[in-house]
């Protein structure tokens, strides 16, 4: 009975903090002057703090949640050439079992939204950092179901400079890709695909490789990986100076035949001499993985055979696996068995998602993969690159589009929104078109009208 | 065999610290073996057993990750089990990207990101209404009822036909009349029509609608500047005609705009959303739709984290570090009203659309609002896109594995129809990537 008094009390007194709260917006409506003015700097300060951002290691990283444990994520090189002995399963313990996951309550408060007024931040909010929201009764069980699981730091890889131009009619001036580049790195990126040492018969819009690499060599901090689909661009790469490569499998024998003129089997022949070659050299290697969803000649893929590459790409010494639905079919019906069955063969820190956008999906999949653990998202600037498969549809997802997601998640990616769109803006003019970005088109076109005001 | 090994070795291997070290590397490349790449590979083959694999053991090798296959979900939902259809010119590759039947076995994952989503979710189509009043040239009455017509044979099952606003207010939608009397002789589907107050609601009625709508804002601005009265009044104004439908036994959907973020006053606190969702399911409202308007939601559930920058803070305006995140929003609203009351009605402006889809499916939501071929641009930012398409929602969802009753190829038909009328691309990502693919295959 005393309980039932005492349930109905406090029901009520948050009845009548509801109805106060809501009456007060009423007769107050919000005006641009209620609002307390702060600039980044300050709102930067007052909403994060030591106690609730992830600790950070020289490259920005942030801790993944696997099982409390921290781990470096892609950019260590050291510990990516280790030999991997089959004896020794150490990425086993690193498999994500979600329903097993911390939560991702740092940053997420209710007791923040319920207490806010119109615009006004309450004051209680600056202690909700000093006592870090291990209280999950606070938090809807649904905030935990769905979002706990996305990692705190997303790391982006851009792709544009050489997924997206490599597509191009015209071919792009290297004193161009040279400014993109150098433009992209002044955004906050880490990583971005510079080049692609193949031969120009089969990519003659990237047969300015070398003078490419020529041009951003004076790029300091940020990593430049670059194509190699054999020994000779290998050499042909480490003698323009790259510092990191690539190589790119397919999941699909029909699309390896088509693409890169040899069965599976045979390009990772080719490719366990070039990361041979490349650890010799303490040279990182990153694995790209096509068709991991559906292949424009065969349909289907069943995810053993991505699981399959992804793991011969990692047994072989890469640091990083990209998963590319390089048709863009994908859903995420069809990423979460692709992923289930990759994540149990690669550890979840050394995958990335490369989604293309062809049939809006893109968004959707990468949410649904941040949901799953994956922690690095490849993305081109204005979704430069259009689908090679179906002429005129768009292809790679733009990072403009990714960056504004991960901001509304509140996943830190160390870039700034704003640069990118500049960046975006400065190669849509360069190329002559509107940009592949829903988002830069959107924002400019507010810009443009908030200005006139 | 060992010497042979060793001197291959180093023959291939030591060229390549000089070429690093740009000494002579002239005299490097000469001294190196003038040997091709392809010979490499193939001496590779079988002086390097450990790079290459037999290919008896490969096999054995690869069918070892079969037990990573879900049972039954080694083809992609959306691509039916015949692969090989021939029935139709260009049934292989269309039949490969999309199917609505529902594959069971995709509920059995072991992952729950899927589990709570909804095994049915009903589309509502908005295309002829929200879509259309945004056009610039007015379309004509025969092009609606046939548009109508078509998005019905796809399949959908609510079909927002027209709106009884005044043609002063909306020229575009000034044959309501007329566009319900084309449609009265199609059964079985809903035709819901917008009533923004009683002498519309009694014109809708007159016209023979058997569903209307009204729409109150989540922002006290949007709701003046847009419907020319504060929440309140606009509130009082949508009781009138609950109660007025109550009588014709008419059920009445309420949309609420504005949920996440508003032009004129940034971000919109969840609680509002709440209060004005309680005060339509109080009312009688048979179905509330919880529209993003500007489309600036991102699926996250912070309220009140820097985002350093957010739609708002990036044009200058001072949204007091908040962020306009669909999952605060949702949480509040179905602390006060059922989940299956609720519709989620997101636009495609900044290409969030489908993520905060996905997340409300999650949370429950088993109602999605949409717009054939993307129809319906933002005001707020001219020439950016509105809605969501709905071809982009079908496929997704066909994907998943939820059952909508919707065909995506004749959804695709209605979509190229009013686009050939408006004379201009689809809006549609799925919608254009597979008409190219079976442009392709056509010519095949």
């Amino acid at each position: 009975m005393l309980l039932d008094i005492l349930a109905y009390t406090v029901s009520f007194a948050n009845f009548l903090q509801f109805i106060h709260f809501n009456m007060s917006s009423l007769e107050e409506p919000l005006g641009l002057d209620k609002l307390p003015s702060m600039n980044t700097i300050d709102r930067i300060q007052r909403f994060s703090s030591g106690a609730c951002r992830p600790r950070e290691d020289n490259f920005g990283m942030g801790i993944c949640f696997i099982e409390g444990r921290s781990c470096s994520t892609s950019n260590s090189c050291d510990e990516d050439n280790e030999e991997y002995t089959a004896e020794t399963y150490p990425w086993k313990r690193h498999t994500r079992d979600i329903a097993q996951c911390r939560t991702f309550s740092q940053k997420t408060t209710t007791k923040g939204r319920n207490s806010m007024k119109f615009g006004m931040i309450d004051d209680s909010l600056s202690d909700f950092h000093s006592s870090p929201r291990g209280n999950s009764k606070d938090i809807p069980h649904s905030t935990h179901k769905f979002l706990g699981s996305i990692p705190s730091y997303v790391k982006i890889v851009e792709v544009g400079p050489r997924d997206g131009l490599q597509n191009e009619k015209n071919t792009v001036p290297t004193a161009v890709k040279i400014e993109l580049i150098h433009r992209l790195a002044s955004c906050g990126l880490s990583v971005i695909e510079a080049t692609s040492f193949v031969s120009p018969k089969w990519v003659p819009q990237l047969a300015d490789a070398k003078d490419v690499m020529q041009g951003v060599h004076g790029l300091e901090g940020i990593r430049l990986p670059v194509l190699t689909p054999n020994l000779r661009g290998f050499d042909a790469a480490i003698a323009a100076g790259a510092r990191e490569v690539a190589v790119f499998a397919s999941a699909s024998e029909s699309f390896s035949k088509s693409n890169i003129n040899c069965n599976i089997e045979e390009s990772l022949v080719r490719y366990r001499a070039v990361t041979r070659a490349a650890k010799e050299l303490s040279i990182p290697v990153r694995g790209y993985v096509s068709c991991v969803i559906g292949c424009p000649v065969e349909g289907p893929i069943p995810p053993s055979k991505v699981a399959y590459v992804a793991k011969e790409l990692y047994d072989m010494g890469c640091f990083e696996i990209s998963l590319g639905d390089t048709i863009g079919v994908g859903t995420p019906g069809t990423v979460v068995p692709m992923l289930l069955a990759v994540m149990a063969v690669v550890p979840t820190e050394k995958l990335a998602v490369h989604f293309h956008d062809t049939y809006g999906q893109s968004l959707s999949n990468i949410l649904v993969s941040l949901q799953m653990g994956i922690s690095t998202v490849d993305s081109s600037i204005a979704g430069l690159g259009g689908c090679p498969y179906a002429k005129g549809a768009s292809g790679n997802v733009a990072t403009e589009d990714v960056v504004y997601m991960l901001n509304g998640l509140g996943v830190k990616t160390n870039t700034d929104l704003g640069k990118l769109m500049s960046v975006g803006d400065f190669i849509s003019k360069q190329l002559g078109r509107p940009s592949g970005s829903k988002t830069a088109i959107a924002l400019s076109q507010v810009t443009a009208e908030a200005s006139r005001i | 065999m060992i010497t042979i090994k060793g001197m291959q070795r180093g023959r291939f291997l030591n060229p390549i610290p000089q070429l690093v070290t740009g000494l002579s590397s002239s005299a490097a490349a000469s001294s190196c073996d003038a040997m091709d790449t392809a010979n490499q590979l193939q001496s590779l083959h079988s002086r390097y057993p450990e790079y290459t694999r037999d290919s008896t053991k490969a096999t054995e090798h690869r069918s070892a990750f079969n037990k990573y296959n879900i049972r039954g979900l080694s083809q992609c939902l959306n691509w039916p089990k015949r692969f090989n259809d021939n029935s139709h010119p260009a049934s292989y590759l269309v039949n490969h990207h999309f199917t609505s039947d529902r594959n069971t076995d995709a509920k059995d994952f072991s992952s729950k990101l899927l589990k709570g989503i909804p095994d049915f979710v009903k589309i509502v189509e908005v295309g002829p209404r929200d879509g259309l009043q945004n056009e610039k040239s007015i379309v004509p009455t025969d092009v609606k009822v046939e548009l109508i017509k078509l998005l019905v044979s796809s399949g959908l099952s609510v079909v927002e036909a027209t709106s009884f606003v005044s043609p002063k207010w909306v020229p575009q939608l000034a044959d309501a009349k007329d566009v319900l009397e084309g449609i009265q002789d199609v059964e079985g589907v809903s035709f819901p029509v917008l009533t923004p107050n009683l002498k519309g609601f009694e014109a809708a009625v007159a016209a023979g609608a058997k569903e209307v709508a009204v729409f109150p804002a989540a922002s006290e601005s949007f709701s003046k500047a847009n419907l020319n009265s504060g929440i309140e009044d606009n509130l009082a104004r949508c009781r009138d005609i609950a109660s007025a439908s109550r009588s014709y036994s008419i059920p009445v959907r309420g949309y609420i705009s504005c949920v996440v973020g508003c032009p004129f006053e940034g971000h919109v606190a969840p609680a509002k959303v709440a209060y004005v969702a309680k005060a339509l399911y109080e009312m009688g409202c048979s179905e509330i739709s919880l529209g993003d308007t500007i489309g600036v939601g991102t699926p996250g559930n912070v309220s009140s984290v820097c985002c350093h920058v957010c739609f708002f803070s990036y044009i200058g305006f001072d949204c007091s570090g908040a962020v306009c995140t669909v999952v605060p929003m949702l949480e509040a609203v179905l602390d006060v009203v059922p989940v299956d009351k609720l519709a989620v009605h997101f636009h495609d402006t900044y290409g969030q659309a489908l993520s905060n889809t996905i997340i409300s499916l999650q949370m429950g939501i088993s109602v999605v609002d949409s717009s054939v071929s993307g129809l319906g641009g933002c005001p707020y930012a001219k020439g950016a896109t509105g809605n969501v398409a709905t071809e982009d929602v079908v496929y997704m969802l066909d994907g998943i594995g939820v059952k909508t009753n919707v065909d995506l190829g004749k959804l695709m038909q209605a979509g190229d129809f009013i686009c050939k009328h408006l004379g201009r691309a689809s809006n549609s990502r799925a919608a254009t990537a597979l008409s190219k693919v079976k442009a392709h295959a056509s010519k095949l």
